[in-house]
């Protein structure tokens, strides 16, 4: 079990560096 | 000998045989390079990647969702390894799997190329782990390499960043393997042994029986030093006799530690066609780093003030030193290996004089004297971003750098990715410092302890990866926060400086006037270091007024 949360907490943070990329090329103007 | 031969010789062997590998760098990451063989490379790679048309143009981001995804694979896999080792072959001593959260750190520690160890290598790790974690080594260091060589082609005005797979394995096999084997050769040479045999049973002058662990530890070494990942082969590190035998192995992995992060500069440098900036940032590099090792050699020459009651007397610290080595090798390493991010040790971090350990402390805390392999520039990059929009602000024009104006956009991408470091330090110290996660795990009291958490945390946020000691580290609390603050800090300056660059190169060139402040100029060096040394530094005072200076107060009242 907390083998699959350690893949899941890992995934989570790789996920969010992604939507990082997503972030900064849609706020172009904004940021 | 002089105490400061050492240093001298280990600068000086560094920086000779860093300057032509820049040139072999730079030339390999060039695909219409002159020699057929590389050409016949590049073609090859692209064949067997598929990339039926090369020159299509690769945006930043898809560049940075590459290494996502190819660093989110190698986590996943390796993560596998060490907990399922027990399931794998090559394990002949019969090592279980690690536990979760472990596993966890140790695979986030290897594909970030830090290298924290919150376990001893030869008594947890089977080899097939071991070599799952080589691996590692030589990829995430190529993945820095690439990073590297991207940004410096979009600020020579490339439109496309490249093909990330196809510079990762051209770091891979073309700069580290090839690099790795002689040094591996230097020091198996040397006595460091090279086996996939099991452990050996001794019998000692007492006749008792001792185990000696072995392995393919040259291998293990030569890639750890040179691709700055510092995580050894065993517990103790580049201190261990069969990792580190004598003087001159010494002097081998003291140097490899300092070779590619001080040729990428160069090779920025040669990419982005602009030698005498890449110069420039050198110098400024070059002059911390000595300033540094200086007044850490010249600190660890004053005896341990815990000796001052005892009949004892001592010229120098030698506690926790190697002394096969020399006494000035512990301080020179201590430096360079928190300098550039590589984290290996071959003294006790723990036991240097209290102002001593600041030395190490400052190396991650600034994280761009020479800095890891590739990713170190990448970090001065964001300075130099931050440094040129200061100086176009005092001079009153909109500040350019490399003939590209710098606006809101890379301005504030720069400033939020350099306030990350201190923040992930920072905040990460005030949680275990004010909770049980960190306080039941000290060893010490007051300031020591406190220098134990606050080394950590800085280790882990500047991808370094050696350790104070001393500290309980293999708790889940630590296991997941150290974790979870080197996966972040170490893709955010990846992915923030790609996006600069991206930025910068879609903008038109603006021709260099005579207003122009130039980067290549030894004014710019001066900038540049004090905007280092204010933003860096001043962020941290704090941390080293109440660790490190308040433990040397006490000591010596």
């Amino acid at each position: 079990m907390l083998t699959l949360t350690m893949i899941f907490v890992a995934t989570s943070g790789f996920a969010l560096l992604w939507a990082l990329i997503q972030w900064i090329e849609r706020s172009r103007g904004a940021l | 000998m002089s105490t400061w031969f050492l240093p001298l010789m280990i600068l000086i062997a560094a920086g000779a045989f860093a300057w032509p590998l820049s040139w072999y760098m730079q030339n390999i990451f060039n695909r219409n390079s002159k020699s057929p063989l590389l050409r016949l490379w590049h073609h090859g790679m692209e064949l067997v990647l598929g990339r039926n048309n090369a020159h299509v143009s690769v945006t930043w981001a898809a560049y940075g969702r590459s290494i996502l995804m190819f660093n989110y694979c190698m986590f996943v896999l390796v993560f596998l390894v060490l907990s399922f080792q027990d399931y794998l072959p090559i394990n002949p001593n019969g090592k279980p799997g690690l536990e979760a959260t472990l596993a966890f750190n140790t695979a986030i520690s290897f594909i970030t190329n830090t290298n924290l160890q919150h376990y001893s290598g030869e008594v947890s790790l089977s080899y097939f782990s071991q070599l799952s974690l080589m691996w590692l080594q030589f990829v995430s260091a190529a993945t820095g390499i690439a990073a590297l060589v991207a940004v410096a082609r979009a600020m020579a005005g490339s439109n496309s960043m490249g093909d990330f797979y196809k510079d990762v394995a051209t770091a891979s096999f073309l700069v580290l393997l090839p690099l790795a084997t002689i040094v591996a050769l230097c020091l198996a040479i040397g006595g460091v042994p090279m086996t996939l045999s099991g452990a050996v049973e001794a019998t000692t002058l007492e006749g008792a029986t001792q185990t000696i662990a072995r392995g393919p530890v040259a291998a293990f070494v030569a890639i750890k030093q040179l691709g700055t990942n510092g995580g050894g082969y065993f517990g103790s590190n580049s201190s261990h006799p069969l990792e580190n035998p004598t003087f001159w192995t010494n002097v081998i992995s003291n140097v490899s530690i300092l070779l590619i992060p001080m040729a990428s500069v160069w090779m920025f440098g040669r990419i982005s066609k602009r030698m005498t900036h890449a110069t420039v940032v050198f110098v400024v590099m070059l002059l911390m780093f000595i300033v540094l090792v200086g007044y850490a050699n010249y600190l660890e020459q004053q005896p341990a003030v815990a000796l001052n009651e005892l009949p004892v007397t001592s010229q120098s610290n030698l506690e926790g030193k190697e002394l096969r080595f020399g006494m000035t090798a512990g301080p020179m390493w201590a430096v360079a290996t928190t300098a550039t991010s590589n984290g290996s040790v071959n003294a006790m971090h723990d036991s240097l004089n209290p102002l001593t350990g600041l030395a190490p402390m400052m190396g991650m805390w600034l994280n761009v004297i020479f800095g890891g392999v590739g990713v170190g520039m990448l970090n001065m990059f964001l300075f130099i971003v931050l440094a040129v929009f200061i100086a176009g602000m005092m001079v009153g024009r909109t500040p350019e750098y490399l003939a590209r104006k710098i606006e809101a956009h890379e301005m504030k991408l720069a400033i939020l990715t350099i306030l990350t470091h201190p923040l992930f330090i920072l905040g990460g110290i005030a949680l275990f410092a004010a909770t049980s996660w960190g306080r039941e795990t000290l060893n010490n009291p007051g300031s020591h302890g406190l220098s134990e958490i606050i080394y950590e945390f800085s280790s882990a946020a500047a991808n370094n990866g050696s350790g104070f000691e001393g500290l309980g580290d293999n708790t889940r609390p630590w296991n997941i926060a150290t974790g979870l603050v080197m996966l972040f800090a170490r893709f955010i300056p990846i992915i923030s400086p790609l996006a600069i660059a991206g930025s910068l190169s879609a903008k038109r060139a603006t021709p260099e006037g005579a207003g122009t402040f130039r980067t290549d100029s030894w004014m710019f060096g001066v900038i540049l270091l004090g905007t280092v040394l204010i933003v860096g530094a001043l962020l941290f005072l704090p941390l080293a007024v109440l660790g490190p200076i308040a433990e040397h107060l006490q000591a010596t009242q």
